[in-house]
């Protein structure tokens, strides 16, 4: 599988896939297709779907993610709306947020609104994996 | 042929003094004698440069000197004993002048009266009169008038009566407010665009001190700027004109350009001030700033989202594909890692770029992280120990503002960096009275005397203009303790509710 590719096919909840998965909400294409490809970089995680709204992402869930990237911005849709709905009907389910905003401004809102952790998206390219790894350690912050 | 002379009293003064003789020198004397030489007053009345006319008792003309035969254009032999009122008064105005005859051969006096008096030609000359009845032992006899020609006199009076009118009018109706003060502030005129501006009538403010016209603290300060002015003549407004703040009638402030001159005429020194109402040029450039603040906003956040997103996501996968080469031992890793360096630069250049133009991040509480950023860039950057201090977490709904307030802070803290000496300087955020004041205070040096045209200045200005478009109040004071503080006040209601914000 290359990473360039934008190939999709790690998405299947195969039995004996023991890999993490991962459900990417983010509108912005070419940042999802990136976000995407840094996943599924890591022979343990898996991305199981990659969506633009929070009506999406809502039906994304009932397939029970281990993990959700959130983008704040989500063109008219926002994700403290995405964050609040999953901390009342699916409080299992981890959320991370991957956002341009300023975490000064937003950091302590986010993990208010039940995000476990915030990574700046300019860090992404560091960050991202290592803090994937944190949540699914940690489990859901409610 | 000879005057009469007038009134009961004989001596008319041209006699020679009887009894007090004493001061009598030669020359008096023969001065006496020529006086009372025959003929004499005659010709001195004759060649008068005013009219002599004497009248009978039925107003027939008796006399009148050369003067008023040149004036009239008629000869006294052709008109003597005709009446004086069918020849030279016209029919509108005998009535009048018969009443002061009477009033005239009654014994009394006619002080100031006036009227036209006809000319052989048709022409007509305003003649002012002085009249007195003739009387010898036995009663009255005639009337001696005496006669100024202030027809030219009358017309400059006209003119000038014409110009003040005029002169009232253009102020009357002149667009721009035109209020006049005496030197004590006491407001002597106050035209009809000043009435509209300010709400007040005329008759309302005239003889009020000009104070009622400001807001504080003008208001309070205003008779310290006159006597100043008075006292050391320093012109700090007068032939300049400058934005100020006026206040209405029903208390509202508004913004104006005043224009003072200081007039001097004889009586006493006033001040005319001309003012314009500012609030729809204001309002304008608030426009216009909200308006161009917008783009900026729109330009910025599609920077941000949008090519900042692009630059994320190429950062991502340059890091990726500098991973894969690197363990696949590849040479190109290398050249991939520096890639990857530049994708890094050029992300935080569309970032810088992205925040210059919109500085504060669009949430309400964006304004407060950022000024946070200030103070810790200041602290880490230009090694000046910089704090944060606020009674709440301030909620700046209107994004325009925001800006505005953060602009304005870091101009101030840049100011301090750059010009101040100081080693401390702190931001702080008071919330009191319905308004919200940012406060950057230092230790440094204070204000240098004059805050001209350098750098500082220029600061100074900056600020103030975009306190002025945020109708804030702004000042800047070096406390006797040292320092200096600059202060911004803005209104709570000028940052914007949540709704529609």
């Amino acid at each position: 599988m290359g990473i360039l590719d934008g190939s999709r096919t790690g998405g299947g909840p195969l039995l004996a896939d023991r890999r993490r998965r991962v459900l990417v909400v983010e509108d912005h294409v070419a940042m999802r297709n990136a976000l995407h490809a840094l996943i599924e970089a890591e022979p343990d995680l898996v991305v199981c779907g990659e969506v633009g709204t929070v009506a999406e992402a809502l039906a994304g869930l009932d397939a029970v993610p281990d993990l959700v990237l959130v983008d704040l911005c989500l063109g008219p849709d926002d994700g403290f709306l995405l964050l609040e709905t999953m901390r009342s009907r699916y409080p299992k389910i981890p959320a991370l947020v991957v956002s341009s905003l300023d975490p000064e401004v937003y950091g302590a809102r986010v993990r208010a609104a039940g995000a476990v952790d915030f990574v700046p998206k300019h860090e992404a390219a560091n960050r991202l994996v290592s803090a994937i790894r944190g949540v699914l350690t940690a489990g859901p912050a409610h | 042929m000879r005057w009469p002379s007038c009134g009961k009293d004989r001596d008319n003064g041209m006699n020679p003094p009887g009894g007090s003789t004493e001061v009598s020198t030669d020359e008096v004397r023969r001065l006496h004698r020529v006086l009372a030489r025959p003929g004499f007053l005659g010709d001195v009345l004759e060649n008068l440069e005013c009219i002599v006319l004497v009248l009978d008792l039925e107003c027939r003309i008796v006399r009148f000197n050369r003067y008023f035969e040149t004036l009239s254009g008629y000869a006294l032999d052709e008109v003597r004993g005709g009446s004086w009122l069918e020849l030279f008064v016209s029919p509108d105005e005998e009535s009048r002048v018969s009443a002061l005859w009477e009033r005239t051969l009654a014994g009394g006096e006619t002080p100031g009266a006036e009227n036209e008096v006809r000319m052989r030609d048709g022409t007509k000359r305003r003649v002012h009169w002085s009249n007195r009845a003739v009387e010898d032992d036995d009663g009255v006899v005639g009337v001696l008038a005496i006669g100024h020609d202030v027809t030219d006199l009358s017309r400059a009076n006209e003119q000038m009566q014409e110009t003040a009118a005029r002169m009232q009018a253009i102020v009357k109706t002149a667009g721009e407010g035109i209020i006049t003060i005496e030197e004590d502030g006491t407001i002597r005129t106050f035209n009809r665009a000043a009435e509209k501006m300010f709400g007040w009538t005329a008759d309302e403010v005239v003889g009020k001190n000009v104070r009622a016209l400001m807001p504080e603290p003008y208001r309070s300060e205003h008779d310290q700027y006159l006597r100043h002015h008075v006292e050391t003549g320093e012109k700090r407004i007068i032939g300049i004109g400058r934005g100020v703040a006026g206040q209405r009638k029903d208390g509202t402030i508004f913004p104006m350009h005043l224009a003072v001159s200081e007039v001097d005429p004889l009586d006493s020194r006033v001040f005319t001030g001309i003012v314009r109402d500012l609030s729809a040029e204001k309002e304008l450039e608030r426009h216009l700033d909200r308006v161009s603040a917008e783009e900026r906003q729109r330009l910025a956040q599609n920077l941000h989202d949008e090519l900042g997103g692009t630059m994320t996501a190429i950062s991502i996968l340059g890091s990726l594909l500098q991973r894969r080469l690197q363990e696949s031992g590849s040479p190109e890793a290398e050249r991939a890692a520096l890639l990857v360096e530049q994708i890094r630069e050029a992300q935080e250049q569309v970032r810088g770029v992205a925040r210059g133009l919109l500085p504060v991040s669009t949430d309400p509480a964006g304004l407060m992280a950022a000024l946070r950023g200030i103070a810790r860039r200041t602290n880490e950057v230009a090694g000046l120990e910089c704090s944060l201090e606020c009674d709440a977490e301030l909620e700046v709904h209107d994004r325009t503002v925001a800006n505005h307030l953060y602009r304005l802070v870091n101009e101030a803290v840049e100011n301090v960096v750059r010009h101040a000496h100081a080693t401390r300087a702190q931001i702080r955020v008071v919330v009191e009275d319905g308004k919200a004041l940012f406060l950057v205070e230092d230790d440094g040096r204070g204000l240098p005397e004059q805050a001209g045209p350098g750098r500082a200045g220029m600061g100074l200005r900056t600020m103030k203009y975009r306190a002025g478009l945020l109708g804030a109040s702004f000042a800047v004071r070096s406390p006797p303790a040292g320092g200096t503080v600059v202060c911004c006040a803005v209104a709570l209601e000028r940052l914007g509710t949540g709704a529609g914000a």
